[in-house]
């Protein structure tokens, strides 16, 4: 979303000599900030990147790389990121759809539950699904009752648990650029799609859809992004049955005391992410764009 | 009131003879001793069983930190600016830093382990516990007897239920096989083919993989699985706080923690005497009523209360069986083994 905000300020500051003293000023406002960034992120992951590099250089690296395990958890993190991605889309969608059409005080209502997550810790939030999902948890004691099953179903300490529990702790994340980009739709767009003769399935595809694509695009990268390097969940609700990077990179710090091969999957990991994020950057860039 | 007496009494006449023995030309005593350990509840602990005697006994005051790590010991020693004067590690840490010469040796003279189990008399590296990774389940589980070997946690048919493993292979190679039949005492070098067959065999019937020690009894008192390994502390401390399980110490396999003195430590002398304290069997029974370990000194167990002893690996009825894991092998292998597990559980997802 800052993109977003970032590349529609670009198209607008056409004139940029005007502008000077203000970019000043605001590179002063920002300073705290930028000292704080630096001083607590860019120094130690600096300091992650060296210790990635010891030893004989690179030969981490190599491995993280070439080797089918690391490849493999990459990929098995990214097959779960791209699936929460999409549940997520799929429910909030409709969701922050709805949103638009309530009235301003049904609105607040309606972003204080989709904002409720963020007032609990993830951690409890997590184990609150172990309570639903659990052999002798809501849903087992629930279908063992209505006679629908001999023995309870395996829920919790699956990918499915982790899949679920990563959605509901993402769904903010992807409802709210979604609601930026439908909240500037223009409602009379749709109803002179209407009045064209386009049914409902074609007002979304050709009209809707591609207005929203901005927000779709910000919603998604964040989903994608924050769960590639998600722990919690996957600890918490994975049983240990399922591996992703950070359960790995946490692995090599606690039991095979590997810090450098820890850093270079972090590297990595950062690497993947940063270049997420440009592809994103890119399209709502060229988006901007299209709009001016 | 007599009985009070004659302790202070016996007490002080222990307390001069052993300073007595000081007094020759022993260094001048610190005004405290850095002691790096996890910190936590060892922490209170540590302060409950040795600090507090060793402060009264010499006036030395134990400060704590909580340095992570063998990097910072290694740093420490080449600098030669060594900021603590004992230290707790991983065990495999310790045996490296040993043969590196990085830690001054356990001085006999000071340090009295004549009553020690054989494998806490390392020349460098000192224990006080005896910890095993043992199995546990909910009485009600299994009223009439729940799995005692590894081929029983194995059989699922006779005792049906999903089972808990910690989520890393050390000491779950050993309980394959054994479970495939392998004696305790021809386990190494481990059979690493072997030991993923017969892990092949029980991954459909693990429904957790642990990986805290807190979460192995959590996940019997929730009944998640039906029979977990764990380490028995942990077991201990749920059942202190009133959960009803079973603790089966057969074949469970040793683990023990590892401290040491940094090679030119400001105290070292000082800091043999506080491993002294740490090596009496008095104070180590008060670590093992705390902490549901056993003393590295044989002679702890008496000063034990006697509700506590049967859940003790080291009382007479579950020390029987137990295997000492192979400290060496893993040390040279671990990190193979681990990445061979990793793949092993990738592969099964």
């Amino acid at each position: 979303m800052a993109s977003e905000i970032s590349g529609a300020a670009g198209t607008f500051v056409g004139n940029a000599r005007r502008f000077r003293p203000r970019r000043f000023a605001g590179l002063l406002l920002a300073a705290p900030a930028i000292a704080y960034l630096a001083l607590f992120f860019v120094l130690p992951m600096a300091e992650v990147i060296g210790r990635s590099l010891a030893g004989s250089p690179l030969t981490s690296y190599e491995k993280v790389l070439t080797n089918g395990l690391y490849r493999g958890v990459f990929i098995q993190s990214a097959s779960i990121a791209l699936q929460v991605t999409v549940i997520d889309l799929i429910i909030a969608y409709p969701l922050a759809f709805y949103v638009t059409t309530l009235s301003r005080r049904a609105r607040l209502v309606a972003f204080f539950f989709i904002l409720l997550p963020f007032w609990s810790s993830q951690l409890v939030r997590t184990y609150a699904w172990t309570i639903i999902l659990g052999r002798n948890g809501l849903i087992n004691q629930l279908v063992l009752a209505l006679g629908l099953v001999e023995e309870p179903l395996t829920l919790l300490n699956t990918r499915f648990a982790v899949l679920l529990g990563s959605a509901h702790v993402m769904l903010p994340f992807m409802v709210l650029p979604l609601y930026a980009s439908m909240a500037k739709i223009d409602g009379d767009l749709l109803k002179a799609a209407s009045l064209f003769g386009a049914n409902g399935w074609n007002i979304f595809r050709r009209v809707h859809l591609p207005l929203c694509r901005s927000g779709i695009a910000a919603g998604a990268t964040l989903v994608f992004i924050l769960t590639l390097g998600s722990f919690t969940t996957a600890a918490v609700l994975g049983g240990g049955r399922v591996m992703m990077i950070a359960l790995l990179i946490e692995q090599q710090v606690r039991t095979v005391v590997n810090w450098t091969m820890a850093s270079a999957l972090a590297t990595v990991l950062l690497a993947v992410t940063i270049m997420l994020y440009w592809a994103c950057d890119r399209v709502l860039r060229g988006r901007a764009v299209d709009e001016s | 009131m007599k009985h009070l007496l004659a302790t202070a009494a016996l007490t002080s006449i222990l307390a001069l003879a052993s300073f007595g023995s000081w007094a020759q030309g022993e260094p001048p005593k610190p005004e405290y001793l850095v002691v790096n350990h996890s910190g936590g509840v060892e922490g209170e602990i540590l302060r409950k069983a040795f600090f507090n005697t060793f402060e009264d006994e010499t006036g030395i005051k134990i400060r704590d930190v909580n340095q992570e790590g063998f990097g910072k010991l290694q740093a420490m020693i080449e600098t030669g600016n060594i900021e603590y004067d004992v230290t707790s590690f991983g065990i495999y840490d310790a045996l490296r830093a040993c043969e590196l010469g990085f830690l001054e040796p356990i001085a006999p003279e000071i340090v009295d382990r004549t009553d020690f189990v054989d494998h806490a008399k390392l020349p460098c590296v000192f224990s006080y516990t005896v910890a095993t990774t043992a199995k546990a389940y909910l009485e009600e589980t299994f009223p009439n007897g729940g799995p005692k070997t590894w081929a029983d946690f194995w059989d699922v048919e006779k005792f049906p239920g999903p089972r808990g493993m910690l989520n890393e292979p050390f000491d779950n190679l050993e309980f394959a096989l054994m479970a495939d039949g392998v004696s305790p005492d021809q386990l190494y070098p481990l059979d690493l083919d072997r030991a993923f067959r017969k892990l092949d065999e029980i991954y459909p019937n693990v429904g957790v993989w642990w990986s805290s020690g807190a979460q192995s009894a959590q996940i019997l008192i929730d009944k998640e699985v039906a029979v977990s390994t764990g380490w028995n502390g942990r077991f201990y401390a749920a059942i202190q706080k009133g959960a009803p399980l079973k603790i089966e110490f057969t074949q469970a396999m040793i683990n023990g923690g590892a401290w040491g003195i940094p090679k030119g430590a400001n105290n070292a002398y000082w800091a043999q005497h506080l491993l002294a304290v740490m090596a009496r069997p008095q104070n180590q029974a008060i670590m093992s009523e705390a902490f549901g370990y056993s003393g590295t000194n044989k002679k702890s167990i008496d000063h034990v209360r006697d509700d506590i002893k049967p859940l003790l690996p080291g009382h007479p009825n579950n020390s029987a069986t137990l295997v000492q894991t192979n400290l060496e092998w893993w040390r040279d292998h671990s990190e193979e083994v681990v990445e061979r597990w990793n793949a092993w559980m990738l592969s099964k997802q």
